[in-house]
């Protein structure tokens, strides 16, 4: 009984030399603890960064609160990149279909290819009478440039990483105010789903699996 | 015409200095027999098209020159305190200042000082604030000498309270490449050799392992493929860099707000990191780097974009040009699908912190301990 426990106090000092001589204190560190370290430090400070990054331009952006006032955030307008905004420049009193040939001469640009065929139609995100506003599926209108309230009614996941952070694109600059782009300079609404095309710029060749090193 | 000279007088093909004139510290020349009193003041040509001089009467600038070595070698073991490093380098701009001088240019004479001050500055991270002002002002006055778009070369160090990390959506990326084309702008990568610092990868669905062994990083056709992923490597800046570790001369460091970065002259391209990166992320410049100069990006950082040497490393910083004043990282900015996240670590409230508390991430070749600050994550 004596011997093991023997062995065990002579192998508890080698292993721990054995691990200071391959890993000498403070040469390794992890992400996480260089985070926990450098967190206690103060915020960047503003004067380190140029103005601009600082400034909001109230004519391209609104303000928007999601959940908590500490993550409050800004959102590009839609209104001043529309085509055929205002709508009510032609639909004075309400939404009408006369007949396919009228709509392919008004809006023949558009192909509706959102959800499975016959879900949505016109209304489904349009007001029907006060044409300059979106219609929300549980009642109420929001207006084109708060699209997401629209998308997030179906979108709850991808409204919630928008807003996190994790969906979507960030205007410009990482510091400073968060100003976001909306839903729709992404995504087409009426075709939300991202076209099929030719890369950029032609690759440079390179085998992973075959690469020693990496010229 | 010898190597130093060349070094002195820069590589301009409208004007080199005749064959037959030898740099003063090597033997002296034998052949000259003609006299050019007439050159010999540093007015007599502004610029090096219009320059018709010629070499000076050898013999003496030839005594001028020793008298000088011998004058400036006593005054340098008369200073007390004085560095090896600062006599020697008094000593090589005083020789090169009366070599210019005789030879009767006044460009060159420049050229040639500011030359020698580059050849014999520090290693970046031990200027000082007037020392790194200094070579920055050489560095754009060098660029203007040579005719090309004058650059406005940044210092700006790492901002306190900032540690720089990025995320990939490999659900997101699409493949079209549009990093690829924003980073090459941006960074002035070499035109000729097609350099990228970002590779993207197809993915069959399914067949996916840390090494990338089935991924095919020479797709050319409409993206996005059916049944496959793409995803991008760049530097992934870890927190344990092994390319830092190889360096043999302290050429690369990792910064205080996380970013690696290289002193592109310092380097001395022995390619030690380009072998220890486990992620391909190393360039390095088998030829002088070609940009248009038209599509130069002027708004440099002394360890980022900059114009690199041939022979020398090169690497992702982050785009810390534009990383440091606030802004995304240009492949971030150009990427038209959202896939890629960046920001400070540091803030609780930040987009890659939000992507790390919520999303499920991993890291390529965890298990070496690199500990990148580049994670990939899934919707």
């Amino acid at each position: 009984m004596t011997r093991p426990l023997w062995l065990l106090a002579l192998l508890f000092p080698t292993l721990q030399a054995c691990k200071i001589a391959c890993h000498p204190p403070g040469h390794h560190t992890s992400v996480h603890d260089t985070i926990q370290k450098k967190q206690q430090s103060s915020p960047p400070s503003s004067r380190l960064f140029p103005e601009s990054t600082t400034q909001i331009n109230p004519k391209q952006t609104i303000p928007v609160r999601w959940d908590a006032p500490s993550r409050d955030f800004f959102v590009h307008k839609r209104t001043p990149h529309l085509k055929r905004y205002p709508c009510s420049g032609c639909h004075d009193d309400k939404m009408r279909y006369d007949s396919p040939e009228r709509f392919r001469a008004t809006h023949g640009d558009i192909s509706l290819k959102h959800a499975p065929l016959g879900t949505l139609q016109c209304q489904s995100c349009h007001q029907r009478k006060k044409m300059d506003q979106l219609a929300l599926p549980a009642g109420g209108s929001a207006s084109f440039d708060h699209a997401h309230q629209l998308c997030a009614s179906c979108h709850q996941s991808q409204a919630r990483d928008w807003a996190g952070g994790a969906h979507g694109k960030r205007v410009s600059f990482w510091y400073g105010p968060r100003t976001l782009e909306s839903c729709t300079s992404c995504h087409n609404p009426h075709q939300p789903l991202f076209p099929k095309k030719w890369p950029k710029i032609r690759y440079r060749p390179f085998h992973p699996h075959k690469a020693r090193s990496n010229r | 015409m010898s190597r130093t000279k060349a070094f002195l007088f820069g590589q301009t093909a409208e004007h080199q200095p005749p064959e037959a004139y030898t740099y003063p510290l090597l033997p002296p020349p034998q052949s000259t027999q003609a006299t050019f009193a007439s050159h010999s003041s540093a007015s007599a040509c502004a610029t090096p098209n219009s320059c018709s001089c010629q070499p000076p009467k050898p013999t003496n600038a030839d005594t001028q020159h020793e008298a000088l070595i011998k004058a400036d070698l006593q005054e340098a073991e008369r200073a007390d305190g004085i560095s090896r490093r600062e006599m020697l380098q008094h000593l090589l701009i005083g020789v090169a200042a009366t070599a210019a001088v005789t030879s009767g240019c006044s460009e060159n004479l420049e050229k040639g000082s500011l030359n020698w001050e580059e050849y014999f500055k520090k290693n970046y991270r031990v200027m000082t604030a007037q020392e790194r002002t200094d070579t920055v002002q050489r560095l754009e006055r060098l660029a203007q000498m040579r005719n090309e778009k004058k650059p406005s070369i940044q210092t700006k160090s790492a901002i306190p309270g900032v540690l720089y990390g990025y995320a990939f959506n490999i659900s997101k990326c699409k493949g079209y490449m549009d990093c690829v084309e924003a980073c090459i702008k941006e960074n002035n990568l070499d035109r000729k050799s097609g350099m990228q610092y970002i590779r993207m990868f197809e993915i069959e669905k399914g067949k996916f392992n840390v090494n990338l062994d089935h991924a095919d990083g020479t797709y050319h056709h409409e993206v996005p493929a059916a049944g496959h992923v793409y995803m991008g490597t760049q530097c992934f800046q870890c927190e344990n860099p092994p390319c830092v570790t190889v360096c043999p001369v302290g050429a690369t460091w990792k910064e205080d707000d996380g970013i690696v970065v290289i002193d592109y002259d310092w380097c001395i391209g022995c390619r030690y990191c380009q072998s220890a990166c486990p992620y391909w992320a190393r360039r390095f410049n088998w030829h002088e780097p070609v940009v248009p100069d038209a599509e130069v990006n002027p708004i440099q950082h002394y360890l980022g974009n900059r114009k690199r040497k041939k022979g020398v490393m090169e690497k992702c910083t982050f785009c810390i040009q534009r990383s440091r004043e606030g802004k995304l990282p240009a492949c971030a900015e150009a990427c038209p699908t959202g896939a890629r996240v960046f920001g400070n670590l540091l803030d609780p409230n930040s987009e890659i912190r939000y992507v790390l508390a919520n999303k499920k991430v991993f890291r390529l070749k965890e298990d070496l301990g690199t500990e990148p600050k580049f994670w990939y994550f899934m919707d």
